[in-house]
């Protein structure tokens, strides 16, 4: 017995020096047409990233019928023998709130629609993540569809997970599937005051200490993503995906304010939306420094790290707000 | 023949808009978006039908509509029309309708292989017994029929299907020469144009911009220009926008815009300029005056209707474009106004709103209603009215009211419609009220107030004035000090809560001399003297002064409610459900419990079996409470219903009774009872006082500490002392917490 004791204590001594594993990089595409630029290209190449979970379709209710039908389907222009493609499916919460839905049919239909997409393109998949910001009400119709999602199709499944349902676990209960994927993102509401709807450490800081106690295994999605509110008589009537902020701000219809929003002083046509004279702009997005903090904080606040942090989005116009290196260094903070 | 139309343009356009909401969905959070908002202003009044899809709507895509989704069905009607009339007395209209909307293509089919060979089997024998094969037109029509249908097995694909192929492509080049044949060849002029229109449809499926382009080129100085023309130049415009020819889509779709009203819709989802310099440059292609004004007329729906507006103005005042941008122009500018009585007063109110509207579009509106150029003036001297009485010009907006009414067609609805804006123009406009304002009010306040509740116009727009003629009268009567009308006219909660608003107000009501004016403010009121007396009563049993108490209630109607459990009753769990069920013999009335706890009263007031006397009044104040199974004793209009009313936690009255009972309890059970009894009261006020201002509790219930109870008085005093007592087992079965409380101390 004693001379087996140093033994242990130096095996176990060697194991709690061991560094601990960083995570995993992976992307989000979220485009309805697959086709990777160079920068993007270079980009996967020089994080070394293998994995992109690729939003197929999204699911909603038909207007006047009130079924669930596939919304917008990719389409692939390349081919992408050298990645893992993971299907994500972005189901509307309202499909489960209808009283129509039948939860084994739309299972067996999803599964048979990501089937026919991988067909036609030649993929091959291991893995389906399901995107459902689920409430309390859906939550019965909405675990049910996963459970029977994930017996039909046999491969791994996973689902996002969003800070209220982390925060809520036990009102809104936990999907039974391999791993959620925390979306450290859109907190805030989308709104004409100065907030960011995107990232707010006040907002952050009610969820985080939840964390800890979530009984499912998490990877972490974080954003990279920018929008402008477009505001106008300062309500909020649309978001402006993927703005150019440098071509309006020396575009001469459009005038920078001193908060560095941006103000319509002519009507115009831009990009296939009206921007009527009084017009406001707030541009939204996450700094470098916030990204990192983000990244950070989650670190703190898990209690497992996680094995893959997926960043949203894949977009060559994303990148062009971040050093190369950011990418790099957010593993480093796991 | 069913069609569908630009399904590729419009789904695309119309999934744009769903993408678009469903952002907003999906990211949540309050867009501060109204249905109607504070409009009083009803766009359909004057103008036509075929606009409303494009009125101005704050929270739907197309207004009336949401999405649109009438591509298979659209032009049903007038298809069967069509063929009916060219089928006349050779097809009977069922056989007709079968063929162009029902499953027939296998019929069409052997007819035609009949056609073409001569040969007859049984299906055609029994078609020769319902139908003039032999008749030309029938020929004709079947013929069409069976090339239309070849075109619908693609245009009538449903997209909204589980399938990923993409099916909408329509490749037979056969059937395109096939069918630019038979147009070039046919003789009448009927098929001559359903032919036309079908060559059109297929280079659109064909997704040939070139050939459908060409082949409209050539045809279209010889083509009627009715609904199939501009069908087909809906779909030489979709092809030019799938070819990134934005001018000229947008050009072409304004055309179909301006021409053809049931397309209406199908442009404006169509109709987008990408960047300034396209739209500029579609404004280049407009050739004439009209079709100009065709384009303003599709891009103020999009754009600034007030721009749109001014431009077609100038160009054709007797645009009947005109008005349905008025329309929108002031729906959009009623959307600027703000009615916050609670927190605003009246000059404040109506001195934002009139800044609120601006003020070259007032000057506009009211300068194009006087030159009195439009070709519906009544509509504009109704709008310029309306904004005259924003702007307080309740002098000049009377003359614009009048102008209206002597030119306008007098439908129930343009009626309704000048008679609610009048009627505000006329209360907007006082500083003050007295008896001379209020006869002068009467009569719109009834029509607005009571018969508008019954019936109006379909789709008539009162409700919001109704709501704001009420709060500002009100706002009126308080500053003049009157709080009953004020009351009458916009009830506060709270106002019965000081006694003497309270004396006035049923002082007023029991007023059997009301005049006209007082009688209707009485009639739209919310209470009566039944729901204050009950009030007045529920205050006084909680104040413990149970003879007022039996006083108000006996003039109340609410003495005959019954209560749904024995309210005597103290169980050791509080299970209304459980006491609700339980069957009684009698239910207990609301003045029945009064009475009999008034005789409770009177027997410990003589000491007259003191112990069971003042358990019972115990429970009773209990049962009353929030907390007991007697709540309806409480509930009523001025108190409110279920949750509303969470306000009644007090039980020290019960508190005061059981106590009495402990110092009159004799035996080990009878004491172990009272101490209970009081820790259910102890437990009701930590949890009120817990629970009072977390706002989550009800919904995530968060208990941040986890704490469900604490050691009562009660609970120490049965666990140390009566733990011997048959009670004190009871207690153990029925209550996990203190059961739990028990353990936790071993």
């Amino acid at each position: 017995m004693k001379k087996i004791l140093p033994l242990i204590f130096f095996s176990l001594l060697l194991s709690s020096c061991q560094p601990k594993e960083r995570p995993v990089l992976a992307f989000y595409y979220w485009k309805t047409f697959f086709s990777l630029s160079d920068k993007e290209k270079q980009t996967l190449q020089t994080n070394h990233i293998a994995t992109i979970y690729t939003r197929y379709f999204d699911v909603d209710l038909h207007p006047s019928n009130g079924l669930a039908y596939p919304v917008s389907p990719i389409y692939f222009g390349q081919s992408l023998k050298q990645f893992q493609i993971i299907p994500v499916v972005y189901i509307k919460n309202k499909v489960f709130q209808s009283g129509i839905t039948n939860t084994t049919d739309l299972a067996l239909k999803t599964f048979d629609f990501i089937n026919q997409i991988n067909h036609k393109n030649q993929i091959s998949i291991t893995e389906i993540q399901i995107d459902c910001d689920w409430t309390v009400a859906t939550k019965g119709k909405y675990l049910d569809f996963l459970d029977k999602l994930k017996h039909i199709s046999k491969k791994k499944l996973s689902a996002t997970i969003r800070l209220h349902q982390i925060k809520y676990f036990k009102k809104t209960k936990i999907p039974n599937v391999d791993y959620g994927v925390l979306m450290y993102y859109n907190m805030g509401e989308i709104a004409s005051n100065t907030k960011n709807s995107i990232y707010d450490s006040e907002i952050a800081e009610r969820y985080l200490t939840s964390l800890e106690s979530y009984p499912l295994r998490l990877n972490v999605a974080l954003p990279i993503f920018s929008w402008a509110i477009h505001i106008r008589n300062g309500k909020v009537i649309g978001l402006r995906n993927k703005i150019d902020w440098h071509d309006f701000e020396t575009d001469q219809h459009f005038v920078i304010l001193k908060n560095n929003w941006l103000e319509v002083v002519s009507s115009n046509y831009k990009k296939g939306i009206f921007y009527r004279k009084g017009d406001k702009l707030k541009p939204e997005s996450v700094s470098e420094d916030d990204l990192l903090k983000m990244a950070e904080e989650l670190a703190e606040n898990q209690k497992e790290t996680p094995k893959r942090i997926i960043i949203y989005d894949l977009d060559e116009f994303n990148f062009n707000h971040y050093e190369n290196n950011i990418f790099e260094k957010l593993r480093n903070c796991f | 023949m069913k069609t569908t139309f630009l399904k590729n343009c419009a789904i695309v356009f119309s999934l744009c808009g769903l993408l678009f909401y469903g952002i907003i969905y999906a990211c949540g959070g309050d867009w501060g978006w109204d249905y109607d908002g504070n409009s009083s202003f009803t766009p359909e009044t004057f103008v036509d039908k075929s606009y409303s899809p494009l009125f101005f709507s704050n929270y739907q895509y197309f207004y009336g509509i949401g999405f649109d989704t009438e591509h298979v069905t659209r032009f049903n009607d007038e298809v069967l029309s069509d063929w009916n009339g060219f089928l006349k007395g050779v097809c009977s209209p069922k056989l007709v309708r079968y063929f162009l909307l029902e499953s027939s293509s296998k019929d069409v089919i052997v007819l035609r292989n009949y056609y073409a060979t001569n040969k007859k089997n049984t299906s055609v024998v029994q078609w020769e017994k319902k139908l003039k094969l032999n008749d030309p037109k029938v020929k004709s029509f079947i013929q069409f029929m069976y090339y239309a249908q070849i075109l619908e097995s693609v245009s009538k694909s449903d997209s909204y299907d589980w399938t990923y192929e993409n099916k909408t492509v329509f490749e037979n080049r056969e059937w395109l020469k096939a069918i630019e044949k038979k147009y070039e060849t046919a003789t009448d002029a009927f098929m001559k144009n359903r032919y036309w229109f079908q060559t059109i449809k297929g280079y659109y499926y064909f997704q040939s911009l070139h050939l459908a382009a060409n082949f409209f080129e050539k045809t279209q100085a010889s083509t009627p220009k009715n609904t199939l023309y501009y069908r087909g130049l809906s779909y030489i415009a979709g092809l030019e926008y799938q070819t990134k020819n934005y001018a000229k889509a947008n050009y072409l779709f304004s055309q179909v815009f301006d021409k053809c009203p049931p397309l209406r819709v199908v442009a404006a989802s169509c109709f987008h300029p990408q960047e300034q310099a396209d739209w500029e440059q579609a404004l280049k292609l407009a050739k004439t005056n009209d079709e100009k004004v065709a384009l303003w007329a599709i891009e103020g729906y999009f754009g600034d209707e007030k721009l749109a507006l001014e431009k077609i103005y100038a160009l054709n005042p007797k645009s009947e474009h005109l008005h349905y941008l008025l329309t929108r122009l002031i729906n959009i500018q009623e959307q600027k106004l703000v009615f916050d009585f609670a927190k605003k007063s009246i000059s404040e109110i109506k001195s934002e709103n009139k800044t609120a509207i601006d003020e070259l579009t007032y000057e506009w509106v009211v300068k194009i209603a006087q030159d009195e150029k439009t070709s519906k003036t009544y509509l504009w001297h109704l709008a310029a009215g309306y904004l005259q009485t924003l702007k307080g010009n309740f002098e000049i907006a009377k003359i614009s009211y009048a102008k209206a009414e002597q030119q306008m067609p007098s439908t129930p609805l343009a009626k309704s419609q000048l008679r609610l804006l009048r009627f505000m123009n006329q209360w907007y406009a006082l500083e003050g009220i007295n008896a001379t304002n209020e006869i002068a009010l009467l009569p719109d306040l009834q029509w607005l107030y009571l018969d508008c509740a019954k019936k109006t116009p379909e789709n008539f727009r009162f409700y919001s004035a109704s709501m704001l003629s009420k709060m500002y009268l009100s706002a009126l009567y308080a500053k003049q000090g009157n709080l009953v009308m004020a009351e009458l006219f916009n009830s506060k909660s709270g106002f019965y809560i000081n006694p003497a608003q309270l004396n006035a107000m049923k002082l007023f009501l029991s007023k059997s001399n009301k005049t006209a004016f007082e009688q209707l403010a009485t009639s739209i009121y919310g209470y009566n003297l039944n729901d204050i007396n009950a009030y007045q009563a529920v205050e006084a049993t909680f104040q413990n002064q149970i003879p007022q108490a039996i006083a108000f209630m006996e003039q109340s109607n609410y003495a005959k409610e019954k209560l749904y459990g024995n309210p005597f009753k103290g169980g050791i769990q509080d299970c209304h459900d459980c006491d609700h069920a339980e069957p009684q013999k009698t239910k207990y009335s609301l003045l029945q419990l009064l009475v009999i706890i008034k005789e409770k009263q009177n027997n410990l007031a003589v000491n007259k079996e003191i112990f069971s006397n003042a358990v019972l009044l115990g429970n009773a104040f209990y049962n009353i409470t929030y907390f007991g199974n007697a709540r309806h004793f409480y509930e009523g209009k001025i108190n409110g219903y279920g949750l509303e009313t969470y306000s009644r936690t007090d039980c020290s009255i019960a508190k005061m009774y059981y106590q009495k009972a402990l110092a009159a309890a004799k035996t080990d059970e009878q004491k172990a009872q009272c101490y209970y009894l009081l820790a259910k009261c102890e437990r009701n006020e930590y949890y009120t006082n817990k629970y009072k201002n977390n706002e989550y509790y009800w919904y995530w219930g968060n208990d941040e500490d986890k704490i469900n109870f604490l050691a009562w008085n009660g609970f120490k005093e049965l666990k140390n002392n009566y733990s011997n007592t048959k009670f004190y087992q009871e207690v153990l079965q029925e209550c996990g917490y203190f059961k739990t409380y028990v353990e936790e101390g071993k």
